[in-house]
């Protein structure tokens, strides 16, 4: 009985101390419970997200393994192991993942979202949406799904989806920076500008240490300037065509107006560059060193 | 949830409290240290030491002038900076100058109040610090405690933060004579509720040693130690940004090396200024890694202008 109430609670410390992101400190707890009953799948299955939360894949995938060696029906593990393909990008590996993941878990709402993400990897927004809709039915109040439908959405050209869906998403939480994240893409797709460096600028002082969120909102700050705007214009009615569209034109503009094309992407260099040189200067101040 | 007084994990707990004794038939929290440490003993952090000394210290040495202007005497101060740069022995230094008496709830105290299985609660820690005043509590690892609540997600931690925010604001209302230091590593991470006026409202950024104050530090820790001729201005140069708690690994490494010529020549070998250059070599500065966390949230994430001293500090120590 004491063994079991120490266990659960070196479980509980293991697992608090996890969300403080005192990772090494969270597995020595966890190494204490495998001390204490080395078959104990559901320890092998904490140490995998541990690692998973650090990002170091391959050993959450080890540890993975070894818990469903012991219960080869631990939901903790498939769902570690299936995310950690998914953020690895081992589509391979992913896709014949998940599918045993949800025959297992067929309830858990994570999985078709990432499921929808996927198809989007491949462009196919129709059954991006519906993989939505499956994890909204399971988890209707989940902003991150709200928010990355009204992407969607955006993508489909529903733009006044997309906007109810953004208003949603907000209702329900405006503390994620995942959220923000998919909210500026949203609002990007949409041409709102300023929205989409609003929603940049939440992300990024919920979490500046996100190499992505950094990078998007830098270039979001770009786009405050308008002949950066400006240039920038023909490049949203291109990303609106199909790829053979796209090419057309380009054959098409380059035999016609050649002269005024050449001057065209020296202007958008140009611009691209300034406006990128006054965003680091406002934002880091007159230092040019390398910003990790 | 209680365990017996052999149990492993009560055990640890304890070890962990040594600060504080359970009197074994009234549960009785005694406070049991009052911190020898003064200022004299901080090195550097002479701006640091000047606003603690004005908000903190002179209040109780000239109670009547700050009377006069309506403040009270007590307060809470929030310490942070890279790991092992002496934030916890500043904080024993002020319980040290005002005579206090110093209570010190470390993470595994904390962290046994979330897992529910403590005697231990924050309100009974405070109370027993208003009964002993003056008094210095002092909150290691505060983020563990008041983290962001909106990153919380289990019911009871919230509880915890704003049981935190309770005791604070309970501090401005009835209690003269207790401080509260907290300590982090990770500012960011604090709930915003506990930055606000009455609260942890000063900030106060512990960085790590300068050149001069290396020095000393690794005279202090060689002391005692048979050592050779030392250049430790030398070393102090070249241990740009090393924390007192880097310095001190840097000496243990030296002495290894000085153990080992010790055991193969069998006589008492001094520490040579090779072992210190060696060992200083192979080391690198842990605070490096923190400061380029702290960039991005200075850089990105600070409306208020609180984590300016972190980009001064990188400005004039040429750290990127």
């Amino acid at each position: 009985m004491v063994t079991e109430l120490v266990h659960n609670v070196t479980r509980s410390r293991a697992y608090q101390l996890m969300e403080w992101k005192r990772y090494k400190e969270a597995l020595d707890e966890a190494m204490k419970l495998l001390q204490e009953d080395p078959d104990d799948s559901e320890a092998y299955s904490l140490i995998a997200l541990i690692y998973f939360r650090q990002d170091e894949h391959d050993h959450a995938l080890h540890w993975c393994d070894e818990a469903l060696r012991r219960d080869p029906e631990n939901l903790q593990a498939w769902y570690v192991k299936t995310l950690s393909y998914y953020d690895s990008e081992n589509w391979k590996q992913f896709d014949a993942t998940i599918e045993q993941a949800i025959q297992l878990d067929p309830d858990e709402a994570v999985y078709y979202f990432l499921l929808a993400n996927r198809k989007l990897t491949r462009n196919q927004y129709e059954p991006a949406k519906q993989q939505l809709l499956v994890a909204l039915e399971l988890d209707p109040d989940q902003a991150l799904y709200l928010a990355n439908l009204s992407y969607i959405e955006a993508l489909l050209g529903d733009m006044e989806a997309s906007k109810q869906l953004e208003k949603e998403a907000l209702k329900r939480d405006a503390e994620s920076k995942t959220v923000y994240l998919y909210l500026s893409w949203s609002a990007d797709r949409r041409g709102d500008d300023q929205a989409q460096l609003l929603y940049l600028k939440n992300a990024i002082q919920l979490d500046p240490v996100d190499e992505q969120i950094r990078k998007e909102y830098l270039e979001g700050l770009q786009k405050n300037y308008f002949f950066y705007r400006i240039l920038l214009a023909p490049s949203k009615w291109i990303s609106r065509m199909k790829p053979w569209q796209v090419f057309l034109s380009w054959i098409v503009a380059w035999i016609v107006f050649r002269p005024l094309v050449v001057v065209f992407i020296v202007l958008y260099i140009i611009a691209f560059w300034l406006s990128k040189l006054l965003v680091h200067v406002k934002v880091f101040g007159w230092t040019f060193r390398r910003h990790k | 949830m209680t365990f017996d007084g052999h149990d492993e994990l009560s055990e640890r707990r304890r070890n962990k409290l040594k600060l504080m004794r359970f009197d074994q038939d009234q549960q009785e929290l005694v406070i049991t240290e009052k911190p020898q440490e003064t200022f004299e003993d901080v090195g550097g952090l002479e701006d640091v030491k000047k606003k603690i000394n004005l908000n903190f210290i002179l209040p109780i040495k000239q109670p009547e002038i700050f009377a006069a202007y309506g403040k009270d005497v007590g307060g809470s101060i929030l310490l942070y900076g890279p790991p092992g740069c002496g934030k916890t022995f500043l904080a024993r230094s002020i319980a040290g100058e005002i005579e206090a008496n110093f209570l010190h709830i470390e993470l595994q105290a904390i962290l046994s109040m979330y897992v529910g299985q403590s005697e231990v609660n924050l309100h009974d820690i405070f109370e027993r610090a208003r009964e002993n005043k003056p008094c210095v509590i002092f909150i290691d690892e505060l983020d563990a405690m008041g983290g962001s609540r909106n990153q919380m997600r289990q019911h009871h931690d919230r509880m915890l933060v704003n049981q935190l925010l309770l005791e604070l604001d309970g501090i401005q209302a009835l209690n003269s004579g207790v401080f509260v230091i907290g300590a982090t590593n990770t500012p960011w991470y604090l709930d915003s509720a506990l930055r606000r006026p009455g609260r942890f409202n000063h900030m106060m950024f512990v960085q790590p040693p300068a050149e001069q104050e290396r020095e000393l530090i690794l005279k202090l820790k060689l002391d005692s130690k048979p050592v050779g001729k030392l250049d430790l201005q030398q070393i102090a140069k070249q241990t740009k940004h090393f924390s007192g708690a880097d310095l001190e690994q840097l000496v243990r490494d030296a002495v290894e090396r000085a153990l080992e010529r010790t055991l193969e020549t069998g006589s008492i070998q001094p520490i040579e200024q090779t072992d210190l250059l060696q060992a200083a070599k192979r080391r690198k500065a842990t605070t490096v890694e923190w400061f380029s966390t702290a960039k991005n949230y200075a850089t990105f994430s600070d409306p208020n202008g609180d984590y300016e001293g972190i980009l001064a500090y990188m400005k004039s120590n040429g750290l990127k």
